[in-house]
């Protein structure tokens, strides 16, 4: 059996509120922050809380043995701070066992790596912060939103600074390559560790499809198939990424997601040849395999893998660019308010919750989204939208009035 | 597919274009084409004789061979005319308010809507046990009594197809207690009922405790092949000085909710003076919402277009940026897929039947002024809304098909006739 590294995300955007035409000017509260706030507790009480208490566990119960590595967005986290501190708590206290890597990735949980190059690096630095700030720790590791990735993406990681960076193991990119082993972006030494989807998705989308052939999936069945890696060679890793949300959220509790999850880490755990390990202790270790060369952007949506969910469509493509045509007058206000409204705008959820692709089968786009359809997501984000721009034109009128 | 023989069909409706007053006829001439696509004989019968045209089925009319008779005299009767099947049976009631009920099947012509939808049952009873069919199939509470008749006197089952209630036309507080009892007939005595969407479904179990299991929910569709390609309209000087164009298309009465749209003109008119609101149609609510557009400050925002049909109405369609459909209750809703098939976003009422069907539009309740100004605005204001609409709203109503939709009403026909 090859070493386990799991890796979980989480985020929660700051949802607007139904900010009307007639709103525009007002100035008003763009923010939904009681839907946001129930949203949260809900999502704490059924996934964060009882996740953190089964991963707490394991690792205290295999005396380490058991690894997880995490991202947490910046948004979240402060959202954390301010009203559920004993949440937060629950993930200090993962870190504090030394047996949890933290990930960075974009504070706002943005597209800003397709949309700006300079606002992406300080939102990197934003999140590294308050990775220091929460935590005291460094990441050395990145994962961009939704693993968004390419060529030039990981230059501009490596550039950060960064040992690695996650991304999909998607088969187009791979060929005959295996996910199962260290590989390095093209031209960079940047280490990358990429998703193998197949064994990810069993848990984190069929895990209780009774339309699936394997349902129930069984801890036992499971091992089997993950032993089975080692069969036709060597794999050195399984790169098993998913949603936090996957564990009482996505899937319920009810599902059995939980006790699934902790008997499968035993069994695993059984044999003490097997291990659980995280992505900087497997770049450090391993010589990365080959390079790869990721030509178009990927991510880890969709059956199509690309950026389609959250720029498919004219509305997206709009509301993106009006967004980082701001960037200038909005960085020079030197406003940490306004940049801030600015940021959580940047949010990738406001583009995916405006996403027609898959609306008229009445597939309504996603967990937690407040909106009926995606029209209605675009009209609430450009009348924000056209209310903070006015905000900064007036801020640049007053400025010329004192210069002058 | 179908392996038996198809039966064959007894069609009972009022109206069919281009004789027709608004989307009854749209609807019985859709639907006859998709049963002739898949090869089902339908005899469409009209209460009077007038010049139609369709390849799809054989016409009847209740009043040939009657020459001379009184009521042979409405068979040239225009679209305005006072046997409209959408002008309120109250108005008519003035001159013969006899109707009582069941049993007074006699053909005398009478100038009420009740008396004629009586007349035209006597003459159906006739041509029931002349015609060679299987089923009978009658559209809404006008064609329903010559469907009941027809049923009565051969025992062949009775498909009562439901396009509006009652309730839809007059809300709750004006019902005339006369139709009001034909439709409950219908409910109780027809073999299956067919509604136009689940919403008008709902309203037949809620309003007359109709059973649920008899009703049987067959949309409307629009046929996109048959619209003109969407041109450029940049000749109307409207257009041309950066005015954008609001729409407005259905009768101007209650039940179409046009002082709510009038009510969100005044709201938009004073966040934006360059947006245009046009009415077309006609009705009885016209002069109020002319006077009341005028008293309000709207004169020059607001065009009266008129009753418009065929290349003119397409052509006002594709001029305008958006179309809303206010409706108060809205049993379908054709004019909304009309507009998506000419490439224009819609904003329509959730009380209606459509709006459960199309998901590419944006929505509101009726009463809610600010909330359809608040939409008007954002749709004149953000041009990549209107265009991702357009795009996906024209892909959308190619869900729509009579073809489709006709096999619903086989696969009713099939379950009475196997009953």
């Amino acid at each position: 059996m090859p070493s386990i590294c799991l890796y979980l995300h989480t985020h929660q955007p700051r949802r607007l509120r139904k900010f009307s035409v007639f709103d525009i000017g007002s100035h008003a509260n763009y923010f939904d922050d009681h839907n946001n706030r129930q949203i949260l507790e809900r999502v704490a009480k059924k996934s964060y809380l009882p996740t953190n208490k089964m991963l707490l566990g394991l690792m205290r119960r295999s005396k380490g043995r058991f690894k997880v590595s995490m991202s947490i967005t910046g948004i979240l986290l402060e959202q954390l701070e301010a009203e559920f501190p004993e949440v937060l708590k629950s993930f200090k206290d993962l870190v504090d066992t030394g047996c949890c890597e933290l990930v960075s990735e974009t504070y706002y949980h943005s597209l800003a790596s397709v949309g700006s190059a300079p606002e992406f690096s300080r939102q990197v630095q934003k999140q590294n912060a308050m990775m220091e700030k929460l935590f005291g720790y460094k990441p050395k590791f990145f994962r961009n939103t939704e693993l968004v990735y390419n060529n030039d993406i990981a230059k501009e990681v490596s550039k950060m600074g960064f040992l690695g960076m996650l991304a999909e193991g998607w088969d187009e990119i791979l060929g005959w390559r295996s996910p199962n082993f260290l590989y390095k972006a093209k031209d960079s030494s940047l280490r990358l560790l990429v998703r193998n989807y197949r064994l990810s998705d069993d848990i984190g989308f069929r895990f209780s499809n009774r339309d699936w052939k394997e349902w129930p999936l069984t801890s036992e069945k499971y091992t089997d198939w993950v032993n089975l890696l080692n069969i036709d060679g060597q794999s050195q890793t399984l790169n098993l990424f998913m949603d936090y949300e996957t564990f009482g959220e996505h899937q319920w509790e009810e599902t059995g997601i939980f006790k699934f999850f902790e008997a499968f880490c035993w069994r695993v755990l059984e044999n003490p040849l097997n291990s659980f390990t995280t992505p900087t202790k497997l770049a450090k270790s391993l010589e990365p395999a080959g390079e790869l060369d990721f030509h178009r952007l990927v991510s880890w949506a969709d059956t199509e893998r690309d950026l389609s969910a959250w720029l498919g469509n004219k509305m997206q493509q709009a509301a993106l660019e009006k967004i980082y045509s701001l960037e200038e007058k909005i960085m020079a206000t030197g406003d940490e308010l306004l940049i801030d409204e600015w940021r959580k705008l940047q949010t990738s959820d406001h583009f995916y919750y405006m996403c027609t692709k898959w609306f008229s089968d009445g597939d309504v786009h996603k967990y937690f989204n407040p909106y009926e359809s995606p029209y209605e997501s675009f009209i609430a984000f450009m009348n924000v939208f056209s209310d903070l721009k006015m905000r900064v034109d007036k801020y640049s009128q007053s400025k010329i009035k004192v210069a002058s | 597919m179908v392996s038996a023989p198809l039966p064959k069909i007894l069609m009972f409706g009022w109206e069919f274009p281009p004789y027709n007053s608004g989307g009854l006829g749209v609807a019985c001439e859709g639907l006859v084409g998709g049963l002739a696509r898949l090869g089902a004989p339908v005899t469409f019968v009209l209460p009077r004789k007038i010049d139609c045209r369709s390849g799809a089925c054989r016409f009847l009319f209740s009043d040939d061979g009657h020459d001379g008779d009184k009521w042979n005299a409405v068979k040239e009767i225009a679209v305005n005319s006072p046997l409209s099947p959408y002008l309120t049976a109250a108005q008519y009631e003035e001159e013969y308010r006899v109707f009582a009920g069941k049993g007074v099947y006699h053909s005398v012509w009478r100038r009420d809507l009740v008396g004629e939808a009586m007349r035209y049952a006597g003459q159906a009873k006739t041509i029931a046990q002349k015609e060679d069919f299987d089923v009978i199939h009658c559209h809404d509470w006008l064609s329903l009594p010559a469907g009941l008749a027809a049923r009565e006197a051969t025992g062949k089952p009775l498909i009562f197809h439901v396009h509006a209630i009652e309730y839809d036309r007059v809300g709750d507080n004006c019902l005339n207690a006369d139709i009001r009892a034909i439709e409950k007939e219908g409910f109780d005595k027809a073999d299956a009922v067919a509604a136009v969407s689940r919403y008008t479904k709902q309203r037949i179990i809620n309003c007359y405790q109709a059973d649920a299991e008899k009703i049987n929910v067959v949309p409307n569709a629009v046929d996109r092949s048959k619209f003109p390609p969407r041109a450029a309209h940049d000749l109307w000087n409207l257009k041309k000085n950066g005015k954008k164009v609001v729409l407005f298309v259905g009768r101007l009465t209650f039940q179409k909710g046009p002082d709510y749209f009038l009510a969100a003109a005044k709201r938009v008119a004073c966040a934006d003076d360059s947006i245009m609101f046009v009415f077309s149609g006609s009705g009885d609510m016209e002069r109020w919402l002319i006077e009341e557009a005028a008293r309000t400050g709207l004169a020059d925002k607001v065009i009266f277009a008129g009753f418009l049909r065929g290349g003119d109405l397409h052509r006002l369609y594709q001029m305008a940026d958006l179309y809303v459909m206010p409706s108060v209750s809205e049993p379908f809703g054709l004019t909304s897929l009309e507009a998506l098939a000419n490439g224009t976003p819609i904003l329509i009422s959730r009380q209606s039947g459509v709006s459960e069907m199309v998901s590419h539009c944006l929505k509101v309740d009726f009463w809610d002024v600010d909330q359809m100004a608040a939409k008007i605005l954002a749709a004149a204001r953000y041009p990549e809304l209107r265009q991702v609409l357009q795009d996906n709203g024209l892909s959308e109503v190619d869900k729509f098909s009579w073809v489709e939709s006709a096999k619903k009403c086989l696969g009713i026909y099939q379950k009475v006739l196997a009953a």
